[in-house]
C-alpha cells in the first residue's frame, strides 16, 4: 500500500490533512533548523514522516572545501530532531552542496560523497532515521544524475541507514527509463514525483505515472510517494493531484 | 504512542465549551496541561472559522471531531465541508441514537448507512470512524453487535474509534479489539475503568483505574493508531484536573521516547517566521540555489 504525501510546510498541515494527504514531507533546513538553538515542538494535523533539503548549498560535501566536523554536527542535530518529530526519512538531494566545481573530478566527488555517507549513516542509525540519496537531473546538479549512479554510491557506503530515492520528475527530465527502478529497487526507501512539464502538480498536464507506480510495485516497493512540484494554485491543484494519483494507483495495484 | 499524538476530547469539558469565551479559556487550560491536540465534540454553536482561530491561537490541533449521528448519516457532504474548514481528517459516528439493535436487520441497516456516509468522506480524502459504547456488546441473533458492524462495513469507509472503557464495560477486551482492528484504528479513546464504593463500574483518569494500559497502547500502536484521545464522560471533580492526571500518567508512563514507531507530528517554535517563504510550493530538495 502506497502512502501519498506532499512536500510542503507545517503551515499547510491542516489543509493537507483535510485533503486526505497521508503525510507531510517537511524541509530539514527550515523545519529542523540544525544550526539554530532553542527549538520546542507542538503538534500538527498529520504525520510528518520525511524531510527534504538536507544540506544548505554552502555546506559542501564535495569539492575542495568540505567542513567535515560541521557537516557531522549538522547531521547529528538534524537526525536527532527528526527522530523527535517522528521523521523517518531524510532526503539527500541538496544539489547545491553536492555540485562539484570546475577543475574537480567526478571520481573525486564520488569518493568524498561516499565518505560523507559512511560517516552520516551511523548517526542516522543512532536516531532511527534513514538517509535517502536523491538522484537529480543534470540541469540541477552535476553529480549523481541517475538511479544507477545513486545506487552505486549507496552500495559503496554500505550502511543500512543509507538508501535510495526514485524521483519520477528527475527521471523524466533526463529521459531515464523506469526500468532502472527494476534494477535498483531493493535499495529504494522513498519516492518523489511531479509532472515533467514545468514540474507541475499531477493532473495539470495529464502525466501518466502508472508506469512509475508499476515499476515500484514490481520491485515490491510499498512505501511513501511524495508530490514535490511547483504549485500554481495549491487549493485547486491539490485535490485534483490526489484524485489523479489515487486513480492511477488503483489501476496499477488493483 | 508519542506525546504529539495525545489529544483531549472536548466532550470531557463540554460544560465549559458552550460559548466562545468559555471555549477560549478551556483551550488555554488544555494547552497549559500539555495536550497538543483536541477532539472537537459537544461544544456550543461556534462557527468553524472562530474555532480555527481559537485553536491556532493556543497552538492546538483539531485531530478529529464527533458530529451528530443524524448529520453524518443524512448529510455527509455537510460533515465534509466542516472537516475541510477545520483542517481535520477524522470524525466518528458518536452514538447509535434511534437505531434498532434488537434485530440483525436493524444493525445491517445502520451498517449500510455508515458505509454510504463513509464513502462520501472517503471520496473527499476523509475518514469516518465508529465510536462504540457497551450496547454494541449485546448479542443479537447470536451475533455480537460490534463485530457485525465492522463485518458489514467496508474498511475504506468505516474505521474504528475504540473506547477502552466501554469495551470493558461490555465485557470485551480492549487489547483484543485493538488487535482486531489492525490497520483500521486511526483513533482510540483512552478512558479508565474502576469500581466505585458500591462496586459499580465508573470512569476515572487514565492510570487511576484497572485497565492494562501498556498492553492497550502496544496493541493500538501495532494497529497503526494515529491519535490517542483522552475522554472522561463524567469527572469526579474538576474535569480539567482529571485531564491533567490522565496527561501526567500518559506522558510519564505510556509515551515512547520518540521516533521509534508511528510517525508523529511536530512543529518547532523557531519555525514561525517561515510562512513568508513557506507558501504552497515544492519543498524541493533539488535546486542548487536552494541547497
Amino acid at each position: 500500500m502506497f502512502e501519498l504525501g506532499v512536500c510542503g510546510s507545517i503551515n499547510q498541515a491542516p489543509t493537507l490533512a483535510a485533503a486526505g494527504v497521508d503525510y507531510l514531507e517537511e524541509n530539514v533546513q527550515a523545519f529542523l533548523a540544525p544550526e539554530k538553538d532553542g527549538l520546542t515542538f507542538t503538534a500538527a494535523a498529520l504525520p510528518i514522516s520525511a524531510a527534504c533539503c538536507f544540506l544548505p548549498g554552502a555546506l559542501k560535501c564535495v569539492g575542495p572545501v568540505v567542513d567535515a566536523p560541521r557537516l557531522l554536527r549538522y547531521g547529528e542535530t538534524a537526525f536527532r530532531r527528526a527522530r523527535d518529530a517522528g521523521i523517518e526519512i531524510i532526503v539527500f538531494g541538496s544539489g547545491g552542496a553536492r555540485t562539484f566545481p570546475d577543475g574537480w573530478t567526478r571520481e573525486r566527488a564520488r569518493e568524498q560523497f561516499i565518505d560523507a555517507l559512511r560517516q552520516l549513516g551511523p548517526l542516522a542509525q543512532k536516531h532511527s532515521v534513514t538517509i535517502v540519496v536523491e538522484p537529480l537531473n543534470r540541469a540541477e546538479c552535476n553529480f549523481i544524475n541517475s538511479l544507477a549512479e545513486g545506487a552505486n554510491v549507496v552500495r559503496a557506503a554500505a550502511h543500512p541507514n543509507v538508501r535510495l530515492l526514485a524521483d519520477a520528475y528527475h527521471m523524466l527530465r533526463d529521459g531515464e527509463s523506469y526500468d532502472e527502478i527494476l534494477k535498483h529497487g531493493a535499495l529504494l526507501r522513498h519516492a518523489h514525483l511531479a509532472e515533467n512539464s514545468n514540474r507541475a502538480a499531477p493532473g495539470v498536464n495529464g502525466e501518466d505515472f502508472r508506469p512509475f507506480f508499476r515499476a515500484l510495485a514490481r520491485v515490491g516497493y510499498q512505501g511513501r510517494v511524495s508530490i514535490e512540484c511547483s504549485w500554481k494554485n495549491f487549493e485547486v491543484e491539490l485535490p485534483a493531484a490526489l484524485a489523479c494519483l489515487r486513480q492511477q494507483l488503483a489501476e496499477v495495484t488493483g | 504512542m508519542k506525546l504529539p499524538q495525545v489529544a483531549a476530547q472536548l466532550y470531557t469539558v463540554r460544560d465549559h465549551c458552550q460559548t466562545v469565551s468559555d471555549l477560549a479559556a478551556s483551550l488555554k487550560k488544555i494547552r497549559a496541561i500539555g495536550y497538543p491536540a483536541v477532539q472537537v465534540s459537544a461544544i456550543g454553536p461556534i462557527p468553524e472559522d472562530e474555532l480555527v482561530k481559537l485553536l491556532a491561537g493556543e497552538g492546538l490541533v483539531c485531530c478529529a471531531t464527533h458530529e451528530p449521528g443524524e448529520k453524518i448519516l443524512n448529510d455527509p457532504p455537510a460533515v465534509v465541508a466542516r472537516l475541510k474548514k477545520l483542517g481535520c481528517r477524522y470524525t466518528a459516528y458518536p452514538y447509535p441514537a434511534n437505531v434498532n439493535f434488537d434485530t440483525l436487520a436493524g444493525i445491517h441497516d445502520l451498517a449500510g448507512k455508515l458505509n454510504a456516509a463513509g464513502k462520501v468522506l472517503n471520496d473527499a480524502g476523509l475518514v469516518l470512524g465508529y465510536h462504540n459504547h457497551s450496547l454494541e456488546f449485546r448479542r443479537v441473533e447470536g451475533r455480537l453487535v460490534l463485530e457485525e458492524i465492522y463485518a458489514r462495513t467496508d474498511p475504506r469507509f468505516v474505521q474504528g474509534e475504540i473506547d477502552t472503557y466501554w469495551v470493558q464495560h461490555g465485557g470485551g477486551d480492549p487489547v483484543d479489539w485493538c488487535r482486531r482492528l489492525k490497520n483500521r484504528l486511526p483513533l482510540i479513546h483512552l478512558k479508565d475503568y474502576v469500581a466505585d464504593a458500591k462496586s459499580q463500574p465508573t470512569y476515572c483518569a487514565v492510570g487511576a483505574g484497572n485497565l492494562n494500559w501498556p498492553e492497550i497502547i502496544r496493541a493500538a500502536d501495532a494497529a497503526g493508531c494515529q491519535w490517542y484521545i483522552v475522554e472522561q464522560d463524567t469527572a469526579h471533580g474538576d474535569p480539567f484536573d482529571e485531564l491533567q492526571r490522565s496527561f501526567d500518567y500518559i506522558a510519564e508512563r505510556l509515551c515512547s521516547p520518540s521516533g521509534t514507531t508511528v510517525p508523529v507530528v511536530a512543529a518547532w517554535d523557531g519555525h514561525a517566521g517561515r510562512a513568508s517563504h513557506g507558501a504552497p510550493g515544492r519543498g524541493g530538495d533539488a535546486a542548487p540555489t536552494r541547497g
